[in-house]
């Protein structure tokens, strides 16, 4: 009885464990909309203020991985290493801390889902 | 019959997959080409009695004037460095002069850390650089860095000259050699970066210039007219 007890706890472990580690963040489903209601106002070309001033357009997968004029904003696998990461969660200090035209800064839920998307490989899923 | 179906399947699969490769390959390999007008003259990185002694020359196709504005915008120091993983510009020191501090993840294939360092950043009269660490503020005992900036033909001439001394642990021999091998590769990364972002930072002006230039005629010609026209009246 005590072992079956002991393999039923095991697999429920095993279980929660396998389901943690298989949840990955969607591009789609989780990023889009966060770069949606936040970035793209600024960063869609041709008019963005963001656009112009550093050519990063958020519009399409393809063009967030290219980053901006200077470089990528996305090192994938690498959130502490990736500028998008780095501005949103104001690492490079307030002043450049992105959004820079509205009030509020990104959500906690919305920096951590960025943070978890680059951290897995910034994959288009 | 089947086998060998399935055989040229994988075959095709390997060939379509290696095309796609090449082509990625092709397309990594186009990226770069901007970054190789630098032309790296000496890049020596030494270690002895815990000091890192750097002397990085090149030769940048970009003019010194545009150099000497990114090394200034600390603000977007995080754009030429791939270590930088925090920045900010502090209030300036009580003699007035300009403190960055920055977070700095050092990794190697021995061990991987975070260091934190606080520079005051000055811009001499000779238009050079001088970076130098308050040891209070960081994690290093001691450093300084120079950035000699002249001009050559179209581009500038630069030599960077640096010491640090850490002020936390590396693993003798082999972590010496990663920490050497890893500020070799950064700043490799490093003058590749300031040189495009100085070049890209100089042809959008000199084509603000031409614009400027062109639309010149246009706007000249508004106020006389318009002086022309009140005059009239």
């Amino acid at each position: 009885m005590k072992r079956q007890q002991f393999l039923c706890i095991n697999a429920v472990h095993i279980l929660l464990i396998s389901s943690c580690a298989t949840q990955q963040v969607s591009y789609q489903d989780d990023v889009v909309p966060i770069l949606e209601s936040r970035c793209i106002k600024c960063h869609a070309s041709p008019d963005g203020i963001g656009y112009k001033a550093t050519g990063l357009e958020m519009d399409s997968y393809e063009s967030l991985m290219q980053g901006t004029v200077y470089g990528p904003v996305i090192v994938a696998g690498d959130s502490r290493r990736s500028i998008l990461n780095m501005l949103v969660e104001g690492r490079a200090g307030k002043l450049q801390q992105m959004p820079h035209y509205e009030d509020e800064a990104l959500s906690s839920e919305q920096i951590e889902t960025l943070k978890n998307w680059v951290n897995e490989g910034a994959v288009n899923n | 019959m089947e086998m060998s179906r399935s055989r040229w399947l994988q075959l095709h699969r390997l060939i379509s997959n290696t095309r796609l490769t090449l082509v990625a390959l092709f397309i990594t390999l186009l990226q770069p080409l901007y970054a190789l007008a630098f032309d790296f003259i000496d890049a020596d990185v030494t270690e002895e009695n815990g000091i890192f002694r750097i002397k990085v020359s090149a030769v940048i196709a970009a003019p010194p004037d545009y150099i000497r504005y990114v090394l200034a915008d600390s603000a977007h120091i995080y754009r030429i460095s791939p270590s930088i993983i925090e920045s900010e510009v502090l209030p300036a020191s009580s003699t007035g002069e300009k403190q960055v501090r920055t977070r700095l993840l050092s990794c190697t294939s021995v061990f991987c850390r975070e260091v934190e360092r606080v520079d005051i950043v000055r811009m001499l009269n000779s238009g050079d650089f001088e970076a130098e660490i308050i040891p209070a503020l960081s994690e290093f005992k001691s450093g300084k860095a120079t950035w000699n900036i002249t001009p050559m033909d179209d581009g500038s001439y630069i030599v960077y000259e640096a010491y640090l001394e850490p002020d936390f642990f590396i693993p003798p021999v082999v972590g010496t050699q990663a920490v050497i091998q890893n500020l070799r590769d950064e700043f490799t990364t490093t003058f590749i970066r300031i040189e495009r972002i100085a070049s890209i930072n100089s042809e959008r002006d000199r084509n603000t210039e031409q614009l400027l230039s062109d639309a010149a005629p246009k706007t000249l010609k508004a106020p006389c007219e318009q002086n022309a026209s009140a005059s009239l009246q």
